[in-house]
């Protein structure tokens, strides 16, 4: 472990004097990686780390062409049209079968209003009958 | 399969042409714009360039020209004092900015001077050798060395300054 330790101390000057090569660096982001360093070489444990993410860094595939015609933008607004205007249709159509509702209510109630209204009438009616009955029985006579 | 491999080969030059224009240019628009225009012109010479070696080495070397084109000309009409301005103290405000230590470090990475910025670019972030790098910024191994361990000692300082203060 010191040994190890002291052998990173002179690679990481080596580093520092930008005498490493290659491999060398490539061990010392696998030391940094893993290992718990002395407080001293904090700063080369966050450099080596964020070399590392900087690496993974990408150009993002759905950014590539911030165009206006973005195809899923696309789909979603004609997704929100077909919700909505559907949403809207439904209310109107509830809206009209309650009206037709409403129609037909009335409609029965009018034509309960006029039975009634008839049935006196014919009963009253119904008198006359009497009446021209005995009328002409009388004349008859 | 073999046109697979040559997409995959495509797509890795097109990441790491975007990672060093975003590295001089730092905004994520003005990278992506660097990457799409140094690609279209890579792909008007790919008959020429046979090698893909050659192929990403010339890409690298268009976009970092493009990137300095680009910073050249907000120099000029003094749009971005801000990038110019590489004195420590700088780092340790950045330090109240960044989210958290690894976004600390690549304030500090950002504020070297652009050429330090792209050779440790190249070589700590893309694994570039030297010979590679002298292709693209066109400059002596030698020289190369000394702005390589510059940029490398100006962000250990800045860390362990950072680190003494504690964030």
């Amino acid at each position: 472990m010191r040994m190890e330790s002291k052998e990173i101390k002179k690679l990481i000057d080596r580093y520092l004097a930008a005498e490493t090569n290659l491999s060398e660096e490539e061990r010392l982001r696998a030391y940094f990686r893993s290992a718990k360093v002395d407080s001293s070489l904090n700063w080369a444990k966050m450099l080596f780390a964020y070399s590392e993410t900087a690496r993974e860094e990408q150009l993002d595939p759905s950014s590539v062409s911030p165009s206006m015609f973005d195809w899923r933008r696309v789909a979603a607004s004609v997704a929100i049209i077909c919700v909505t205007s559907f949403g809207v249709y439904r209310l109107q159509e509830n809206h009209q079968q309650k009206q037709m509702q409403l129609a037909y209510q009335q409609t029965k109630e009018a034509f309960n209003l006029i039975a009634t209204q008839m049935n006196k009438g014919t009963a009253s009616v119904s008198y006359l009958g009497y009446y021209e009955k005995s009328v002409s029985s009388l004349l008859n006579k | 399969m073999k046109e697979a491999a040559y997409i995959e080969t495509v797509h890795q030059i097109e990441q790491k042409l975007y990672r060093i224009a975003k590295r001089l240019l730092i905004s994520h628009e003005e990278a992506q714009d660097a990457t799409q225009e140094v690609l279209v012109k890579v792909w008007q010479r790919s008959s020429e360039l046979s090698h893909v070696k050659s192929i990403e080495a010339y890409a690298m070397t268009m976009v970092k020209n493009y990137c300095y084109d680009r910073l050249k000309s907000k120099q000029a009409s003094n749009m971005s004092i801000e990038y110019s301005i590489h004195d420590k103290s700088h780092d340790q405000s950045a330090a109240f900015e960044a989210k958290d230590r690894l976004s600390f470090v690549e304030k500090i990475v950002n504020n070297l001077p652009d050429k330090q910025k792209l050779i440790w670019q190249l070589r700590d972030v893309e694994g570039a050798t030297f010979e590679e790098i002298a292709e693209v910024v066109q400059m002596e191994p030698t020289a190369i060395r000394v702005n390589l361990s510059r940029a490398r000692k100006r962000i250990k300082e800045s860390l362990e300054q950072i680190d003494a203060y504690g964030i």
